[in-house]
């Protein structure tokens, strides 16, 4: 999901049949040729109290003016734009400009979701971001195609908020994790009620219920009760359940996605399932033997890549021999 | 200026089973009544044979706290002849081979023996980490603990899932 980038082609083509040049429209245009778009307001606001205002083009004039001016009130300016246009396409009973002013109406509406984006990614603005890609969404339909499809920009769009939400979990307090994950899932869940199959909406919900299953057993007090622990088990053990329809769906959509296996294999191990856990264990081992042996090579002190081997060797990869050797390796590195 | 969505890898994988055991080992440790000789001095927890998992939870979680008036300290045994005076004693999977040569001596050292074996409790154990269902779950075995001079809490016994009398 990108930016729309919208490239000004503009040139207002006042028609032959008509004399704009010692009306207001004739210099609106002329101060707006001169990038002087406040007085092309002036000048354009008069025009629409004048005759000139049963002219579409005098409308669509004054919908390019609006949308030009940069200072001020964006979002108000970008209005009375969409008003403009809106009235420029009424105006034109014969239809002769329909395609062109729908291509302002185009133009000026991607700026909504344009904000969207800037709001979702540079300012952290969720709400913000929702509200503009609504408004961009909704007048769309309204004023240039009710029958658009927009189920890839909405799935783009929430699996992107849906994200960012998980972004933000890792850096705030642990009392707002929880809030912003299920955020992050109602997006998520927005994107599979459209695409069943979507990826990353299945990902980011399995992602989701697994760290909420690690964090219930992580985050228990030190000094616990026994029936707390118990609770936090249970709660753990739910939440890694509620994570595996989503993750294998991924692993379906994605048979080689070491991140989905890499989950997989957390959430079975918490669950306690060894056989399972043992069976993407593998998988990941398997990717990354050639990691720690390479890493072996260049720093053999490193102990805790010992132990990670003597483990691969012993328990997924097994090899009783090499095994044995990095038994030997690690005795070594603890007692020197 | 993409919106990048890039889907969040896990965190990198918790080692939620020896966080849970550590947990664990700690409740017993409260809910346990030792002989009078264990009631002063440090409390020792030692862990035979892993270098990782539940000792560096149980180091990083409960070194320099208290059970009552005691300091808690954790060691780390590597082999039998290591161990001695603590008041509880886990043995990981992978050196239960060695239970019967431990549980002398802590029988004599009125060490609360847990382990995770098969047949934990027939082979000398206080207690005994199972996995029942999707969850850690432990057993208790009254008879070793009478030998080890040890009270088990009601509550502890209560909220095991096999105790065998």
């Amino acid at each position: 999901m990108k930016l729309i980038r919208y490239i000004s082609i503009f040139v207002v083509m006042l028609t032959a049949s008509h004399s704009f040049a010692q009306s207001w429209t004739g210099q609106a245009y002329d101060f707006y040729k001169a990038k002087d778009y406040e007085q092309a307001r002036v000048a354009i606001d008069s025009a629409i109290n004048s005759v000139e205002r049963f002219d579409s083009q005098t409308w669509q004039l004054r919908g390019i003016i609006y949308r030009n001016i940069s200072s001020g009130d964006q979002i108000y300016y970008r209005e009375i734009a969409l008003e403009s246009f809106v009235l420029a396409k009424k105006i034109d009973s014969t239809g002769l400009y329909t395609a062109k002013i729908n291509e302002y109406l185009r133009n000026t509406l991607v700026r909504y979701y344009n904000d969207a984006v800037t709001l979702l990614l540079e300012d952290g603005d969720f709400e913000k971001s929702e509200e503009s890609y609504d408004i961009y969404v909704r007048q769309h339909k309204k004023l240039v195609d009710p029958n658009h499809d927009f189920r890839a920009q909405n799935i783009s769009y929430y699996n992107a908020i849906g994200a960012e939400y998980l972004k933000k979990v890792d850096v705030v307090e642990t009392k707002k994790k929880n809030e912003l994950r299920k955020k992050a899932i109602e997006y998520s869940l927005k994107v599979i009620a459209l695409d069943s199959l979507d990826f990353k909406a299945n990902f980011n919900i399995g992602i989701v219920y697994y760290n909420i299953g690690v964090d219930h057993v992580t985050t228990i007090e030190p000094e616990t009760t026994l029936e707390q622990l118990i609770l936090n088990q249970k709660k753990s053990e739910a939440a890694f359940l509620k994570a595996l329809p989503y993750l294998h769906r991924a692993e379906l959509l994605d048979t080689n996605n070491i991140a989905v296996a890499e989950a997989l294999m957390g959430c079975y191990y918490g669950l306690n399932n060894n056989e399972l856990y043992l069976k993407y264990q593998k998988m990941f081992d398997l990717r990354n033997l050639r990691g720690y042996l390479d890493r072996h090579t260049t720093h053999p002190d490193d102990i805790e890549n010992v132990r990670q081997l003597l483990r691969v060797y012993t328990q997924t990869l097994i090899d009783i021999e090499k095994a044995e050797n990095f038994k030997k390796i690690l005795y070594d590195l603890e007692n020197p | 200026m993409g919106l990048r969505s890039n889907a969040p890898s896990p965190s990198q994988m918790t080692d939620t089973r020896s966080v849970v055991r550590a947990l664990y080992i700690y409740t017993f440790a409260t809910l346990v009544e030792w002989p009078q000789g264990k009631r002063s001095g440090e409390f020792v927890i030692g862990v035979f044979g892993e270098t990782s998992g539940v000792y560096t939870e149980l180091n990083k979680k409960y070194s320099g706290k208290s059970i009552g008036s005691q300091k808690i300290v954790v060691k780390n045994y590597k082999s039998t002849k290591e161990i001695n005076e603590a008041h509880i004693l886990y043995v990981s999977p992978e050196n239960s081979n060695y239970l019967k040569t431990i549980v002398q001596t802590t029988i004599k050292e009125n060490t609360l023996l847990v382990s995770e074996a098969q047949s934990g409790l027939s082979r000398g154990s206080v207690i005994n980490f199972i996995v029942e269902g999707n969850q850690q779950k432990y057993e208790i075995n009254k008879t070793s603990a009478k030998k080890h001079k040890l009270v088990i809490a009601e509550k502890l016994s209560n909220l095991a899932a096999n105790v065998v009398k």
